[in-house]
């Protein structure tokens, strides 16, 4: 960081380690200023970030009650539930995050060291850390009011919940590239991911499917990715269709389709 | 270096097509002092908005430079924080040391306790005042204007004129202004924008000249013709 003097330019590093430094300092300054502004002057203002992944987490429940569902799995309906949807909420909220970048950097992109990416990556942690404190709320409340608690393999849930959130991350950005160029990207992205909620292994297990629906169904990464923190998080559920791979591969995809977007854009 | 490669710039308005910048070029160095004369309504901001960056070319090319800073530009401020977040965010972004440029920018604003209260709760003019110390604190090579040069009331428009002035020694000004007298004492080159051209002028009085004679007659195309061929297209 340079030191202030009036007038002057501090001169820009060539040093790798100094500039990782710097891009490091942005990401950060970025990621400060999104939750200072929705905290507000009041941390009840931050509460409402876990509103809706909370909400929806009682609609379901309340549906599986309504329609006298029960878990699929030797496990209670809240675990299931939260095994489910804390890899959607992942996937959703980070593209939700990205895809407020464009307009959030609007009056930023005076500062040159402020990028579309700095604003990117910044999104995506400040929604992973998010998707963190949601998981630890639900699961909290469900051992604190109903006495469960499961995960089995923590780093296998946390596999699966992290290809969620960098399958929604790739995709949130390949849509915010589209924007700069195209209006309605934004709008058709979220157009597109409206069956995701319902095709991708919220409320049912990829092993409980017919042989000839799971082959359609898997071709949606996120089931991969929402099968895998499943298969982490409950003791008695062993996924048949989990590949890390496949949304490995839409994550590298998307990344690469987006790069080249971004690259015709400059030219 | 800063300015327009066939640039071309053009917004609706109305349903129809209203025209800021067509195939304009221009070039104007990192430290030069340049006035451009744009009538009131033809898009003075939209060029401003153009070279930080903010707004995109329909066609052609911007040039800016990395040191450019809007003056008493309030567009990097988020409402929901307080003047001293908004500052020391800004200090972070930018790779300033977060706490000297808070005091200079708490001191200059003259904004006192408000200073940590958040932007909700601040008038045009105080947003103004802590605008142009966040743009006098910063070290900036050039200055970009749009038409207004200070703020505030009497006594901190004379410290912004007085710190510009200042400021000025060591960096640059690009002034879009629909009032010649407001290019006059800052400005050393000078340009009018005619029918979504830039033109140059040999100096402030042949600008005020052609931005009278383009103002007096803003659809004929006479001033863009035979009047424009005496002058210098940027």
């Amino acid at each position: 960081m340079s030191s202030f003097r009036q007038g002057q330019v501090a001169p820009r590093s060539e040093n790798i380690a100094d500039r990782l430094y710097d891009h490091v300092h942005v990401i950060l300054a970025l990621a400060k200023r999104e939750v200072q502004s929705r905290f507000g002057q009041h941390a009840i203002g931050y509460a409402w970030t876990y509103v809706t992944p909370l909400a929806w987490i009682a609609v379901t429940y309340v549906g599986f009650m309504i329609f006298g569902r029960s878990s699929p799995v030797y496990t209670d309906t809240v675990t299931f539930i939260i095994s489910g949807l804390i890899p959607y909420v992942a996937f959703r909220s980070v593209i939700n995050g990205v895809g407020r970048v464009n307009s959030g950097l609007r009056g930023l992109v005076i500062f040159p060291s402020v990028t579309h990416a700095h604003g990117t990556i910044s999104a995506a942690l400040v929604e992973y850390v998010n998707v963190g404190i949601v998981f630890v709320i639900v699961a909290g409340l469900n051992l604190l009011v109903f006495g469960d608690w499961e995960l089995d393999r923590p780093l296998h849930f946390l596999a699966g919940v992290s290809l969620a959130w960098a399958l929604g991350l790739s995709y949130g950005y390949l849509f915010s590239v589209l924007a700069q160029s195209f209006s309605g990207a934004y709008p058709l992205s979220q157009t597109l991911l409206r069956p995701t909620f319902f095709i991708s292994g919220v409320f049912f297990t990829g092993n409980e499917l017919p042989d000839r629906v799971l082959d359609v169904l898997a071709l949606n990464p996120l089931l991969h990715a929402v099968e895998i923190a499943r298969d982490g998080m409950l003791f008695h559920y062993q996924s048949r269709v989990a590949s890390a791979f496949y949304p490995l591969a839409w994550i590298a995809g998307l990344l690469l389709a987006a790069t080249v977007v971004r690259s015709l854009q400059r030219r | 270096m800063w300015g327009f490669v066939n640039c071309t710039r053009y917004y609706q308005s109305f349903g129809a097509p209203k025209v800021v910048l067509h195939e304009a070029n221009l070039a104007v160095r990192t430290d030069e002092r340049f006035g451009l004369l744009v009538r009131a309504g033809e898009g003075k901001s939209t060029i401003v908005r153009l070279l930080a960056g903010v707004d995109r070319p329909d066609e052609g090319h911007v040039l800016r430079d990395e040191g450019g800073w809007p003056l008493g530009y309030p567009g990097a401020f988020q409402a929901q924080l307080t003047g001293e977040e908004n500052i020391v965010n800004i200090a972070e972004m930018v790779g300033l040391e977060p706490l000297s440029y808070s005091a200079f920018c708490a001191d200059f604003s003259e904004l006192g306790e408000a200073y940590f209260s958040p932007l909700t709760l601040y008038t045009g003019r105080m947003r103004a005042q802590l605008a142009f110390a966040a743009s006098f604190g910063m070290p900036a090579t050039t200055y970009l204007a749009d038409e207004k040069l200070v703020a505030g009331d009497d006594a901190f428009k004379r410290k912004c004129a007085s710190a510009l002035k200042s400021r000025l020694d060591r960096a640059g000004l690009i002034l879009v202004a629909s009032n010649p007298k407001a290019t006059k004492d800052f400005c050393d080159r000078h340009a009018v924008l005619v029918n979504g051209k830039i033109i140059l002028c040999g100096d402030h009085d042949e600008a005020a000249e052609l931005f009278a004679a383009s103002a007096s007659d803003p659809q004929s195309d006479d001033v863009g013709e035979d009047e424009l061929a005496s002058f210098d297209l940027a």
